[in-house]
């Protein structure tokens, strides 16, 4: 699926600034460059936390703290770096951060993700009354269903490194940068989530 | 073969990644293992499902409120970091004064406390004003007279007003707490 809401500096039209040219804008305290930053990039920020922690509001929030530790983290910036990789390093750290600090709130807790929407079906009555968008719409397809209750099992690494690699489109070491692990282990993490959702995804029949 | 090797040669060819001879390499495989073939090829199916269902980028709810907040935070972000840095600038400006300063704050120090030990023979004792201490009491009828010594200090407290004690009284005879009736006798008159 093409991306719904962001450009990358692949996908700029002509005049536009590419990434590292608002970075420096940024970088001198422009922040206009910073909100054209953030608006080509807040789709794929909030898809990627909303895709690790299924909740709207929640991923909303952090979504706003990814691009908040960005601002201040800019000037530090290097511009042989890639920003996007950078971006998702930033995205990782505030997503583990968010899942270490409710992990360790629910301790012993009764366990209210049984409740999150995730679990509702988009367009039932009890949820609010918004027009249904049309990756909500697939969320409710019986396929979309399947993939979303199969990425729930796996562990937040696994499912992370899929995101990054079957979504997002990042190569090996990208995803190794991101996630701040080797390369043997991105390509481990890989063929464990793949093996695990081709089992979870077979049906009675055998087909996929 | 390594199983990470075999792993490594799997992922890489659902993705399109094999080198010639890492073709080669899982050619050798699939012939080994006949189930090996139908594995990679869900693997691939699966990649295919989860691209086609999962979108890359989805926009935030309310995409202008999410740009105004946050805005507003970077805004507060500048705002709270400017003094730091003016005064980190105005701190680094005067680096270079720092060990001229610091040797001639030791060389005041070490005079001024020459002077010192110099005038403390000079000092005079101070004069300690005493004042004499008050005296209260419960009956009226009382009063305490207090008479200072050459150097201010209390040297006798003369009370007045107390009743006489009987010569009958015998101190030996009085239990604790308790007091001779006579007195209690002359205190009952000064009262009622």
């Amino acid at each position: 699926m093409a991306p719904v809401g962001a450009s990358s500096d692949a996908g700029l039209s002509e005049g536009e600034p590419s990434d590292h040219e608002l970075i420096k804008s940024c970088q001198s305290g422009d922040t206009r460059a910073f909100e054209t930053l953030v608006t080509r990039h807040r789709g794929k920020v909030y898809a990627m936390v909303q895709n690790m922690i299924k909740n709207e509001a929640d991923a909303w929030d952090l979504s706003q703290e990814v691009f908040l530790k960005v601002w201040k983290a800019l000037p530090k910036f290097e511009a042989r770096a890639k920003f996007s990789t950078w971006l998702y390093r930033i995205t990782h750290n505030v997503v583990y951060d968010w899942l270490r600090k409710r992990k360790i709130d629910s301790a012993g807790e009764f366990d209210d993700t049984i409740l999150s929407e995730g679990s509702v079906a988009v367009d039932s009555m009890t949820t609010p009354n918004q027009d249904l968008r049309p990756d909500r719409a697939l969320e409710n397809s019986e396929l979309g269903e399947k993939i979303n209750a199969a990425m729930a099992t796996l562990s937040a690494e696994h499912r992370e490194t899929i995101l990054l690699r079957e979504v997002q489109g990042f190569d090996y070491k990208e995803i190794a940068k991101a996630m701040d692990c080797s390369l043997g282990t991105v390509m481990s993490r890989l063929y464990y989530a793949r093996k695990k959702l081709q089992i979870l995804l077979t049906d009675e029949q055998g087909n996929y | 073969m390594n199983k990470e090797i075999t792993d490594e040669l799997m992922v890489k060819w659902v993705d399109h990644k094999l080198t010639a001879a890492e073709h080669t390499e899982l050619e050798i495989l699939l012939v080994e293992d006949s189930e090996l073939a139908g594995e990679l090829a869900a693997m691939r199916s699966v990649k295919a499902k989860i691209q086609k269902e999962i979108p890359a980028s989805v926009e935030p709810p309310y995409p202008d409120f999410f740009n105004n907040q946050l805005m507003r935070k970077v805004t507060l972000d500048q705002v709270s970091r400017l003094p730091k840095e003016k005064a980190k600038r105005w701190w680094k400006r005067l680096q270079w004064a720092w060990a001229p300063a610091g040797a001639m704050a030791l060389v005041l120090a070490f005079l001024a406390g020459q002077r010192l030990g110099q005038g403390a023979e000079s000092i005079a004792t101070p004069v300690v004003t005493r004042s004499l201490p008050s005296v209260y009491f419960s009956e009226d009828s009382l009063n305490a007279e207090i008479i200072p010594d050459a150097e201010g200090d209390v040297s006798a407290i003369v009370v007045t007003g107390l009743s006489a004690i009987s010569d009958d009284a015998s101190f030996a005879e009085i239990k604790k707490g308790e007091l001779p009736v006579s007195y209690q006798r002359d205190q009952a008159k000064r009262f009622h």
